[in-house]
């Protein structure tokens, strides 16, 4: 019995080490490509761990200087795009933590029923592009711009909120929008910080939304560039003068190097903030 | 205790219809106020597009806005189902949902049960860093993994294969293999953030429970198979549910990176085809056509599955 039991643990231990190295060798795999240098590469042979180190990728991506260009890009999304999210999701949710008010049902009925049906793909294209708003990042802040279920989690976050704190404060003469900022937003940090955090990684992440609706290249955001480098074929990039990425011996290390200059900040406060975002998943959970 | 009633009073009186309307608006204009954005947001953004909808019934010329076409009824629907490309991608849509959940469904549940087998605290919290972290990166990243790992000429596989003097596989390129990458990379990248939900029911399950079965003998094996599993049993029916109200999502941005010519056969899925009809090649009525099927039937799935786990748990997910 108690030599059974630790066979099936050491297998339990072996199983779920593989696990994880499953989901992280492919990162320092991909690391190790950015940092061999050409002449290792082109001997071929199996490379697992970095070995011969060489920054020549990474000095060319940086002196190259369009990748400075799709980072600001992608800043411009990601805090542009947080902050908006933040702002209406906040504001939406905190007046329909307000189940008294009148018209509450309207409202929630209205947002709830936009999470079963969506117009869908094309007419939002043309609603886009009827504003104007082709080739501007507004597209790319606006398409989703409150997500309804994180809106609800945060709903029920305010709906956990006893109402005597808001009460004293309606005693003094506080208008509705004080309570929200002074009173309901600091003691709700903790979830506010995680929807936060959500919505960054998603504008970190998204790469459709911006290769649809932003034609110019200087306007692509990482996500975008990094597909066309790595995923189409040469014609656009000849003409953008990066077929280089394509056809010189520096090219697998280029596309690489690129891949972790776009990770590095995902992975940089990704261990600090697991907690926040396991938080989030089940505060969702709990609702869901 | 005075002030507390006046609070009281207060409160009631602005939250609670007394007066006619308009003094009522006033009274909470600010509430009003703040819902304002929000509410344009809503009906710019999400009830325009559905209106737009209208379309999908129109001989719509491109260029043109919603209004204005020529009605043509549900000639599109007739053209959809009798067209051979959309058939195929709603079949591959299934086809791939029902492969991602048949093999992606049990996958977290199995970590789970693993790790919360795990004694050493120190160990568990590692795994679980690794194995949540693929969740926070993009299809792009995951496609550029795939591309370093699979790739025919210098991916790590093929390169392990040649080297024990094998043919090199072309993973991304063969029919055969493609919905199997579909099904694993997405495995790959979900499955331990999939993982949390069932590791906060297990520890949800009362630790009584577990000590009673301990007293009358029960091995690990034996209080996995009678405590745990039974505990979560709820949790894992309604997340099985729920996944079967998004089977027509087979993934627009995973499919839309790996997709190419050599698997379109095998790979194209509802979204990835209307985004290529649609945008690609300019044809708006059919492809929203497409769409609307979409939505409706998604409607219906998901109206059908939140209904089936109201039954289970007994409550409503809103």
């Amino acid at each position: 019995m108690e030599k059974k039991l630790s066979f099936f643990n050491a297998f339990n231990y072996a199983l779920l080490f593989l696990f994880g190295l499953t989901a992280l060798y492919p990162f320092i795999y991909i690391l190790t490509i950015s940092l061999m240098p050409v002449a290792d590469y082109l001997k071929g042979g199996i490379v697992l761990f970095p070995r011969n180190i060489s920054f020549e990728a990474y000095l060319h991506i940086f002196r190259n200087g369009n990748i400075f260009l799709s980072y600001k890009s992608t800043l411009i999304i990601a805090i542009a795009g947080t902050f908006t999210n933040l702002a209406l999701t906040i504001l939406c949710a905190y007046v329909l933590s307000k189940t008294k008010l009148k018209g509450y049902k309207i409202f929630m009925n209205m947002i709830i029923f936009t999470m079963y049906f969506k117009g869908g793909l094309i007419p939002s294209y043309m609603l886009m592009r009827g504003l104007g708003f082709i080739d501007s990042y507004m597209a790319v802040i606006l398409t989703g711009a409150i997500s309804t279920y994180y809106m609800l989690v945060l709903r029920s976050f305010f709906l956990n909120i006893p109402e005597s704190l808001e009460e004293a404060a309606i005693i003094d003469g506080a208008s509705a929008p004080y309570v929200l900022f002074k009173i309901i937003l600091p003691i709700s940090m903790p979830a506010i910080a995680t929807i936060a955090l959500f919505y960054a990684v998603g504008q970190w992440n998204s790469y459709f939304t911006p290769m649809i609706y932003l034609n110019s290249r200087k306007m692509w955001p990482l996500q975008v560039i990094l597909r066309e480098i790595l995923f189409e074929s040469t014609e656009s990039m000849r003409t953008a003068g990066e077929a280089e990425l394509q056809s010189s011996a520096i090219g697998p290390q280029l596309k690489m190097a690129t891949v972790i200059v776009t990770i590095v900040p995902i992975a940089m406060v990704y261990p600090f903030l697991q907690k926040y975002f396991v938080k989030g998943v089940l505060i969702g959970a709990v609702k869901a | 205790m005075s002030t507390v009633t006046t609070a009281n009073t207060k409160m009631a009186n602005r939250l609670k219809p007394k007066d006619s309307l308009l003094k009522y608006i006033w009274k909470n204009r600010f509430m009003y106020s703040m819902m304002l954005l929000p509410l344009l947001y809503y009906i710019i953004f999400e009830y325009i597009p559905i209106y737009g909808i209208s379309i999908a019934f129109q001989d719509y010329i491109p260029g043109s806005p919603f209004i204005g076409n020529k009605w043509i009824g549900f000639k599109n629907f007739e053209l959809i189902f009798s067209s051979r490309p959309f058939m195929e991608a709603l079949r591959n849509t299934l086809l791939i949902s029902f492969y991602k959940i048949i093999f992606g469904f049990p996958f977290p549940i199995i970590i789970a049960l693993l790790l919360n087998e795990i004694r050493a605290v120190k160990f568990k919290k590692v795994v679980q860093t690794a194995i949540y972290f693929p969740h926070f990166i993009s299809w792009v990243i995951v496609g550029a993994i795939i591309l370093s790992m699979f790739s025919v000429n210098d991916g790590l596989f093929n390169m392990i294969i040649k080297s024990t003097g094998m043919q090199s596989v072309n993973i991304m390129g063969n029919p055969k293999y493609f919905r199997a990458l579909l099904v694993l990379s997405s495995m790959w990248k979900e499955a331990g953030m999939n993982s949390i939900i069932y590791l906060a029911a297990i520890a949800g399950v009362d630790v009584q429970v577990y000590e009673a079965a301990i007293i009358d003998g029960a091995s690990r094996w034996q209080q996995m198979k009678y405590v745990t599993l039974p505990g979560i049993a709820s949790t894992v029916v309604i997340i099985f549910i729920l996944q079967l109200g998004s089977i027509l999502s087979a993934g627009l941005e995973q499919t839309l990176v790996l997709l190419n010519p050599m698997v379109a056969g095998v790979g194209e899925n509802i979204d990835t085809y209307v985004y290529k009809v649609g945008l690609k090649q300019g044809d708006y009525s059919f492809s929203t056509a497409v769409g609307l099927f979409k939505s409706a039937v998604g409607y219906v799935l998901i109206m059908g599955t939140n209904r089936l786990s109201k039954k289970v748990r007994g409550e409503s997910i809103f």
